[in-house]
């Protein structure tokens, strides 16, 4: 299929073309309770060609672009078509002119898997028990499950010679677990993402989300605080600090958002911790680890912010190009150094520790975040209580300065951070 | 001008319906859906432009097969007369071979009965004023760049006003040994977005237009001075004081409201997981006496319409709410057999590729005869919340978040001019619904965005209704 795609854009007025192609097969079970209500597989071929056009206005020269996909089953015919209506369309993409990717001798850094090991079907009853081993509670479970396994062969090629190919496998279990004590039944949600087969892992997860569904259970209508710390916990860490990757994107650089040179303060008088990102093409057991970019561009770790302050931009070669920094490609893990202050004394005075949101959100553009609290633990200085119920609100720029990470990390399938961030300086709206 | 259904899915209606022919003779249940849609998105912004593929352009099938006890799936792209052999082999080694690799590691399964069908046989060839692939590239990437510009010229503010047009033709067949079903549907939709930064702030807001129509809605595209307007106006908004308030809610809030507040906890494969609170309200009074909502394929003409789902059910209209009383959620096909009910013809997947729940599709609450004017007035210290940012279900427990884009201060029954922005809008969905004392007139839908279950799985719905009064939490 793609040597007749490269054969046919010979033919297609065209100044360079990209192809990702990617094959996908799966398994899919889903589970209501502990039956198996329906069982899914797919196996599907994905073209996606973008074709460039370069051109002259008033002169000033640009590229043009404009990306279609090819279906395996379209007909030559209705390849040359949909390569041509491309074709023309990028003449009118009008975008100042940049450089494809060019084939790189740097080393691949390739994605590794367990699951490589053997068949994806071999994996899936150890998958199925790492859920169900532990759901074994007498006032709560485990209400539904999905389980699905990917398996995607990869290539991209390019008109200037770059072709890589790599083989990729991720997992995903969504789980919904639900509790009931004395008043209504509840339910959490959690979503686990891996690449690699790690029963134990996948376990641990679950019970601790069902314990977890068991304090929202006991929880109450969370109460008016004053003045309480609050640790943010989970994925609503690593929603808080894409602020800063955005803010070391090229992207947004060109368009005008902001205008960080390197070395600029991003976090300000800096009186808690100091934010250092790294960025990485791989990470042990994230799905989003690649050796290239989607443009075929060979994949570093790069160092974003360093100490609050600006220390690389990150970007595609487009964007890089437009604002003169060296291109990194687009990468897709993140690690953020922990602290210094271990759980123990971050949890040592009263704080309100958010441990589940209805969907925790930050704007990394204007950095407002907020999101409706589902579980909470508050601490008074001498019990835990769990809330539910209420909401969080504030600004990035207003709880900056006086961070405190803890010493120790967490993994969130392409984040890697710390487990808790310390923040004040925000709007609590309780519950009642 | 009629959306014919693809010339790809007419020429290989046969082909499908060979393959479902062929695998009836080993399995008592087989269906096929084909799907090929079509469509592109053209985006202009002040430093680039855009036009690529839409994100809802695919050509594939779905298989679903009975295996015994209930149902398997295989879905493929790759299909050629040389390729039934094949496809043959996968669905006997997921319908059998995995059936029983399972049961063999002591898997339980959900039995459900064999799929009854009606015969049917029926189609649906849409018609808009113009075709978008009558319309050359040239003139959208034109049309929209000149409204952009215009946008542009409205404020030395502005440090973008980007533009988004998006145009799809959805083919689909739905063939089984009774259903032999066709549709061909046109929907588009458009989005202005006006970005304002005075020193580091940065705010943003949307005007978003949809429909079942061609490269006409660009024509609807207006109100350009009053969307910069109120765009400035958010650099100077303040955060609302954390409370409870009057409020009155504009079509876009209700609509939020209607759907990711209500819609997905009547959501009926919610209810096979007891997983909706909705069950317990069922022919209850839910909501204010002037609260009736809708959701249906039928019940409006925008995205979220069609003549068949995704199971070959046909679409229907259901009311949800009828004057303050629970009287029906909306299902998908196995849902509803599960639960000894009627299918809603809600039976829908993100793509060819995922699986079936039941989702919505033209979601609102139903005009009332209240007056805008009288409802500000009968407010003594509240806010007018308009359009929104997001919004997050919680079936099963009711609680709501609401990210409203802004509020305008009401005081003593006047509008001050001042802003809060952002809002964060919680709570318990009955007490949201029956605070409900007034609805306005003048329904207005919109269908810009997408619906998700949980955080996957994206349909296109339409979601709105009137203005609204109520009493919400704001923080």
């Amino acid at each position: 299929m793609i040597s007749r795609i490269v054969s046919i854009l010979k033919s297609v007025k065209n100044d360079g073309w990209l192809i990702n192609d990617t094959l996908t097969e799966s398994i899919e079970l889903f589970f209501v309770k502990k039956d198996l209500d329906m069982n899914r597989g797919k196996k599907v071929h994905h073209i996606n060609v973008t074709v460039y056009v370069d051109f002259l206005e008033d002169g000033t020269k640009y590229k043009g672009s404009s990306t279609t996909n090819i279906s395996p089953t379209m007909s030559e015919e209705e390849i040359k078509d949909s390569l041509e209506v491309a074709s023309l369309a990028a003449g009118y993409v009008k975008n100042e002119y940049y450089d494809l990717v060019s084939p790189s001798n740097e080393e691949l850094i390739y994605p590794s898997s367990n699951f490589s090991k053997g068949e994806m079907r071999d994996y899936i009853p150890g998958l199925v028990e790492s859920v169900y081993k532990v759901d074994n509670f007498v006032n709560g479970k485990v209400n539904s499950a999905e389980f699905f396994i990917n398996k995607s062969d990869i290539r991209i090629m390019n008109s200037l010679g770059v072709d890589i190919a790599y083989t990729k496998f991720t997992g995903m279990i969504e789980l919904i677990t639900d509790w009931k004590e004395d008043i209504e039944e509840v339910e959490l949600y959690q979503m686990i993402n891996f690449s690699e087969y790690n029963s134990e892992d996948i376990s641990r997860s679950v019970e601790n989300v069902l314990n977890e569904t068991k304090q929202r259970a006991l929880a109450k209508p969370l109460p008016e605080l004053k003045d309480v710390p609050v640790l943010l916990s989970k994925g609503a860490i690593k929603e808080l600090f894409d602020y800063y990757k955005v803010r070391a994107d090229a992207k947004p650089k060109y368009e005008g958002f902001f205008n960080y040179e390197i070395g600029a303060n991003i976090q300000g008088d800096v009186k808690g911790d100091k934010v250092n990102i790294t960025v990485l093409p791989n990470l042990v057991n994230s799905t989003k680890s690649s050796p290239c970019d989607s443009n075929g561009f060979v994949l570093k770790e790069v160092e974003i912010i360093k100490d609050g302050l600006l220390n690389n931009y990150i970007g595609d070669k487009r964007y890089s190009n437009y604002v003169g920094v060296k291109p990194t490609g687009v990468i897709g893990n993140t690690k953020v150094a922990v602290g210094s202050t271990p759980e123990s004394i971050l949890k040592k005075d009263p704080y309100l520790e958010l441990v589940a949101f209805s969907d925790f959100q930050v704007n990394p553009i204007t950095g407002n975040f907020g999101g409706e609290i589902r579980l909470a633990r508050y601490f008074d200085g001498e019990s835990v209580t769990p809330y539910y119920g209420g909401s969080i609100t504030g600004n990035v720029t207003s709880i900056q300065e006086d961070m405190i990470f803890s010493k120790e990390d967490q993994q969130i399938n392409n984040f890697l951070g710390p487990k808790y961030v310390k923040i004040k300086n925000f709007s609590l709206t309780p519950s009642e | 001008m009629k959306a014919e259904l693809s010339s790809y899915l007419s020429k290989h209606r046969e082909l499908a319906k060979g393959l479902v022919d062929t695998l009836l003779k080993t399995y008592e249940y087989v269906s096929i859906l084909g799907v090929d849609t079509k469509g592109k998105t053209y985006a202009v912004s002040r430093k680039g432009s855009s036009i690529n593929d839409s994100m809802w352009s695919e050509r594939g099938y779905v298989l679903r097969v009975f295996n015994g006890i209930n149902y398997s799936e295989y879905s493929f792209n790759e299909f050629q007369e040389k390729d039934i052999r094949s496809i043959i082999d996968e669905v006997k080694e997921i319908v059998e071979g995995d059936v029983k690799r399972l049961k063999g590691q002591n898997v339980k399964f959900s039995d459900y009965p064999l799929i009854e069908e009606s015969l049917i046989k029926d189609s649906l060839i849409k018609e808009v004023k113009v075709l978008p692939s009558t319309v050359s590239a040239k003139t959208k990437i034109e049309k929209i760049t000149q409204i952009m510009n215009d946008g542009l010229k409205l404020s030395d503010q502005l440090i973008d006003f980007r533009v988004v047009y998006e145009e799809v033709h959805i083919s689909k067949i739905f063939y089984s040994a009774k259903k032999d079903l066709s549709q061909s549907i046109v929907y588009t939709t458009a989005a202005m977005v006006p970005i304002v930064k005075k020193d580091n702030d940065i705010k943003y807001s949307f005007k978003s237009y949809s429909g079942l129509k061609g490269f006409e809605l660009l024509e609807d595209l207006d109100g350009l001075e009053k969307l910069v307007e109120d765009t400035i106006k958010l650099l100077d908004a303040e955060r609302v004081v954390p409370g409870e308030y009057e409020i009155i809610c504009n079509p876009a809030v209700a609509g939020l409201i209607a759907h990711e507040a209500f819609g997905h906890g009547v959501e009926m494969d919610m209810f096979v997981k007891n997983r909706a609170k909705g069950v317990e309200f069922l022919g209850k009074p839910i909501a204010g006496k002037k609260v009736s909502m809708k959701d249906g394929a039928l019940s409006a003409e925008e995205v979220g319409t069609y003549l068949f789902d995704d199971e070959g059910t046909l679409g229907t209209d259901t009311t949800v709410i009828n004057e303050s009383v629970l009287e029906s959620g909306i299902s998908d096909l196995l849902s509803a057999m599960k639960l000894g009910t009627k299918p809603t013809g809600n039976g829908r997947r993100e793509s060819f590729e995922k699986k079936v729940y039941a989702r919505m599709t033209n979601t609102f609450f139903v005009p009332g005869n209240d007056e805008l004017e009288d409802m500000i007035a009968s407010i003594k210290k509240g806010y007018l919340l308009e359009d929104y940012n997001s919004g997050m279900e919680d079936p099963k427990n009711w609680g709501i978040q609401c990210m409203i884009a802004m509020g305008r201060e009401i005081i003593d029954g006047k509008l001050t001019g001042k802003i809060i922005a952002p809002v964060l809008m919680t709570g318990y969905v009955p007490d949201l619904l029956k605070s409900i004392s007034m609805v306005s007139d003048g329904l207005e839908l919109s269908g810009s965005g997408a619906c998700g279950k949980g955080y996957k799985e994206y349909v296109k719905t339409s979601t709105g209704g009137t203005y609204i009064k109520a009493v919400g939490r704001l923080g």
